[in-house]
């Protein structure tokens, strides 16, 4: 009877602490700490390959289902603007840019992982509708009150209770990268995301 | 006397031991499992909600709305897979080849959109092959004739063939239509149903 109750308490701890294991490592945190730093964004040239730890193939299964080999695109995320303080719903951005070392990209923003329901149907920005500055660069504004030109919504409503909270973050794809890209994932120009007081 | 002191501490340490082993295994387990648990039930909720079967494209589905205004709302919270793309279209397949090959046409749509790709993902969701349209168009090709086969299996030359590590898997064709859930968007997808994507065994 008292190895009958060690075993239960042995296979109860161990599936709580496989579990908790479990949480800890797919967490979006532990996919930042774990991949390649460029000022806010982070990548992993792991994504979607054959030679990903087993980690990281769940935390792509868990977030990027499907994702395209690093010969094929490359996925930034940005939980952080450049001063490494955490994106806030409540706050206005500027993504700043210029022309980016791929065939075509784009940057998207999420909340809890989810795109952002707005009535301009404006999800994301890209190679393609980015309204360029007379210098060949270009500004995104990211914020949920209207913005004149590359507004990018963080929704258009005033919150309801409880909505003010919430993880935002950037994706951005870059889609047939430049060979520069997988030679210095780390160094290469990415947009700076400057928070506007 | 020294026995009587050392027995409950290798007690302990033998449970704590294998607590914790039990713990390192059961999680790996699960690691492991996760992405074949979750192209399961990703594959098998689009499957349903497009109508189509296994070694099929959810081309049927959406060809219907050829000729009517296709509705089609942006994921919401209740979709499994998350951070999805919103200038992509995609056009899904899960393959089972575990008995017959798979052989898949395709019509490339060369210059309507800024990229295109077809790509192959093993069930553990390796993505193990990708043709695109620069090498479509570096060959010179507007259609792709591919066959899918298992790894180690023998097919005849002829079409393009592909190796799949796993007998059951995924494929997606990816073509990016920027700013798809506008009025814009929605009108390039129906000019782009109108390419092929078939597969037959």
């Amino acid at each position: 009877m008292r190895t009958a109750i060690k075993v239960i308490i042995c296979v109860g701890t161990a599936l709580i602490l496989a579990v908790g294991a479990g949480w800890y490592v797919l967490s979006p945190q532990k996919y930042a700490q774990a991949g390649i730093k460029n000022g806010p964004w982070i990548t992993s040239l792991e994504t979607g390959s054959e030679e990903a730890s087993i980690y990281q193939r769940a935390r792509i299964a868990r977030y990027g289902l499907w994702a395209l080999d690093k010969s094929e695109a490359i996925y930034y995320v940005a939980m952080t603007d450049s001063d490494e303080k955490l994106l806030d719903y409540k706050c206005n951005y500027k993504i700043e840019g210029g022309d980016l070392p791929a065939c075509w990209w784009s940057i998207t923003v999420y909340k809890d992982l989810y795109l952002i329901p707005n009535n301009e149907n404006r999800y994301s920005y890209s190679k393609t509708n980015i309204v360029n500055n007379t210098d060949g660069t270009w500004t995104i504004k990211l914020s949920a009150e209207q913005q004149e030109s590359n507004w990018l919504p963080l929704g258009d409503e005033a919150p309801q209770r409880g909505e003010e909270k919430g993880e935002i973050c950037l994706t951005l794809r870059l889609y047939n990268p430049d060979p520069e890209v997988l030679a210095y994932p780390d160094t290469i120009q990415l947009p700076h995301i400057v928070r506007e007081e | 006397m020294r026995r009587k002191l050392n027995k409950p501490w290798k007690q302990w340490t033998f449970w704590t031991s294998l607590t914790l082993v039990l713990a390192f295994a059961l999680n790996t387990v699960a690691i492991c499992a996760l992405p074949y648990i979750i192209t399961d039930k990703v594959s098998d909720d689009r499957l349903k909600s497009s109508g189509v079967s296994v070694n099929q494209f959810t081309h049927g589905a959406i060809c219907v709305a050829v000729d009517e205004p296709i509705i089609e709302g942006v994921p919401t919270r209740v979709d499994s897979v998350v951070m999805s793309c919103p200038d992509h279209f995609v056009q899904f397949c899960k393959y089972d080849i575990s008995k017959k090959p798979l052989h898949i046409h395709v019509s490339v749509p060369v210059d309507i959109a800024p990229y295109w790709s077809i790509s192959f993902y093993a069930h553990n969701t390796d993505n193990f092959w990708v043709m695109n349209d620069l090498d479509v168009k570096a060959k010179g090709l507007t259609e792709l004739n591919i066959t899918l086969v298992r790894s180690g299996t023998y097919e005849k030359p002829g079409n393009e063939i592909v190796y799949s590590p796993s007998g059951t898997g995924i494929i997606l064709i990816r073509t990016i239509i920027p700013d798809r859930y506008s009025a814009e968007g929605q009108e390039a997808i129906k000019e782009l149903l109108k390419y092929r994507a078939e597969a037959r065994q």
